[in-house]
């Protein structure tokens, strides 16, 4: 069973450093630089309280964490970004209530009767299990609609050897051109 | 014999690896960045702002993110820290006629002619080694991205403390008798290469502890006590260069390949994958430096803690596949316990001779042919592209490019 099906802790974003130290937290969250964000977006999507830095003179990065009270995801659909709900809390909806697909789920068909598309996370960097690592472009992801909302859920996959000794998850996401 | 007023310059790069990923990744400038070995298990390198955190070399992923726990984690790419290597390695060649690649981001290089060589034109009067040495930093930054720290002295060993006290970004010549002295005196005899720790206690034990203490010794007391290589330190120390810069590297004692295998197994398809993986990396470096072995080992370490090895004499010197892969089976299957998982695995080819010099056997069959068509189809598809089928069970390992090279896989650098 991937860890991330456990039930979701709500955090609040805090200031500065401090929102990166919880490794003692079974999470999962990635983190996107600002400035490869437009100011727009940020303003339309109300993302200015996810944004932070490690450190004093590090770039600034946007922050989505499935701890939030709120999960999202950025999403490259239709071309554009977009902002989607990540994965499903509420008990009385459809959808799975985890904010992960797993790859082998997904060919075997369990997810046919919601119609996934699937769709580019963009990320910079990724924390599984507190542990924060780079990724080149980002992972993948399926969306599904519930009437007129749409989630997100993040493909996961059997962990590399590599990715389960560095983060001691035996799953990890599926990254777009790169092995990790 | 080097001349005896040569200069020489030692140029390290400040947190290689780290700098490496921050050329390609700008994002990273800044951030506590631990760069992880191939298993992903330990921090192999890390950044100034990471090291400010208490991480050290060598330590596990878990307790690192413990003490910095908003750090960053990339895996290693041996290749990419070739390529600004290599980049780096050529500007040093531009600037100094003899330049010796020590390691992947150390170079030694006379020094001598540094002025000169970095005048714009014959008309520019020349500056000093310090500025000259400056003009190398600003311009390996420029070209590659990589900060280096220079030391400048009268022999490889102060040239070396010179670049180590300047870090990061340092720049520090040391040419005056009297400067050096003053500089040495205080510094831990084990800052010095060449001086671990046994040979620490020895020199402690005569109540040398610093460079200073080293200096004032008499040479023959250390030559007792270090043999003729601790004396050539000593010597060093005083400012003569004893040590050249070698531009060629030295014929090896030995060539291994292996290491860890990741997940300990005993799983005999993926053991005897890694056996040939092992052979054919071996065969590639003894091919590249014209190397015959006459002796070959193999090496086993269990997951149980148990440790074993063979080695046999061959038949005649080889560095063909067709002959080393039978016999390092046949040394696997003598030393390998089916039922403890391995965790590393070493071939080791010794008894070394260059190829040709070796005499021929009458009675081996000469028909090495493999290797060269892998040789001719990978020079032009890539490395790994055509390779034993026995190594197919090891789809993670050529499914993925950072396990493609290793550290032993740049060549050409007189250390390691």
């Amino acid at each position: 069973m991937f860890c991330h099906h456990q039930e979701f802790r709500c955090i609040q974003l805090d200031k500065a450093e401090r929102a990166y130290q919880f490794e003692k937290c079974i999470m999962f969250g990635i983190a996107l630089l600002r400035r490869e964000v437009p100011d727009e977006f940020i303003a339309r999507h109300h993302l200015q309280g996810r944004i932070t830095r490690r450190t004093k003179e590090s770039d600034e990065e946007l922050l989505f964490l499935d701890q939030h009270c709120v999960p999202v995801l950025p999403v490259w659909l239709n071309g554009q970004l977009q902002i989607l709900a990540w994965g499903n809390r509420n008990p009385s909806s459809q959808l799975p209530r985890t904010g992960w697909c797993m790859t082998d789920s997904l060919k075997e068909g369990q997810w046919e009767s919601l119609q996934p598309v699937e769709v580019c996370i963009p990320a910079s960097y990724a924390c599984d299990r507190g542990v924060w690592y780079l990724v080149t472009e980002g992972m993948r992801g399926v969306i599904v609609k519930e009437r007129s909302r749409q989630v997100v859920y993040l493909l996961s996959q059997q962990a590399t050897h590599y990715y389960e000794v560095m983060t001691r998850n035996r799953r990890m996401p599926v990254f777009i051109g790169e092995t990790i | 014999m080097p001349p005896r007023n040569q200069i020489i310059g030692h140029l390290d790069a400040d947190c290689f690896y780290a700098s490496a990923e921050r050329v390609r990744h700008p994002g990273l400038k800044h951030i506590p960045l631990g760069v992880l070995g191939n298993q992903g298990a330990c921090v192999i390198a890390k950044s100034y702002e990471m090291k400010n955190y208490g991480v050290k070399t060598g330590v596990p992923i878990w307790d690192a993110v413990k003490l910095c726990p908003h750090g960053v984690y990339v895996k290693r790419d041996f290749h990419w820290y070739e390529v600004l290597s290599r980049m780096m390695l050529d500007y040093v060649q531009t600037i100094s006629p003899k330049v010796e690649y020590y390691s992947i981001d150390e170079f030694f290089f006379d020094a001598s002619e540094l002025t000169r060589q970095l005048r714009r034109s014959m008309h520019e009067p020349a500056g000093t080694v310090y500025e000259a040495a400056r003009t190398v930093q600003d311009d390996i930054l420029k070209q590659t991205g990589v900060p280096v720290s220079i030391g400048i002295s009268r022999s490889r060993t102060l040239a070396k403390l010179a670049s180590d006290y300047g870090k990061p970004f340092g720049c520090f010549a040391l040419l005056d008798k009297d400067e050096i002295a003053r500089f040495v005196e205080l510094i831990d005899i084990q800052e010095v290469t060449g001086i671990a720790t046994r040979s620490a206690i020895k020199l402690a034990d005569h109540g040398i502890r610093t460079c200073g203490d080293f200096r004032r010794a008499d040479a023959r007391l250390i030559n007792k006590l270090l043999t003729k290589k601790g004396e050539a330190l000593w010597w060093e120390l005083h400012g003569e260069t004893i040590t050249p810069i070698a531009t060629q590297r030295p014929m090896h004692k030995a060539i291994a390949r292996g290491g860890s295998i990741g997940e300990s197994t005993n799983n005999p398809d993926i053991l005897q994958a890694w056996l040939a993986r092992n052979v054919e990396r071996l065969v590639e470096a003894m091919y590249w430096h014209r190397y015959v072995t006459h002796r070959l080992s193999v090496s086993l370490s269990y997951k149980e803690g148990k440790h074993c090895s063979d080695r046999c004499k061959l038949p005649e010197a080889s560095n063909a596949s067709e002959l080393l892969l039978p016999v390092a089976k046949h040394l696997f299957e003598r030393c390998w316990i089916r039922q403890m998982r391995i965790s590393h695995m070493h071939i080791i080819a010794d008894d070394l001779q260059y190829l040709g010099t070796h005499q021929r056997s009458l009675f081996v069959d000469q028909s090495p042919r493999l290797d060269s068509l892998k040789r001719l189809i990978n020079e032009k598809l890539g490395r790994f592209k055509l390779r034993s089928g026995e190594t197919l069970p090891l789809t993670e390992i050529y499914g993925d490019d950072a396990h493609q090279y290793d550290i032993c896989d740049v060549y050409g650098k007189s250390c390691f």
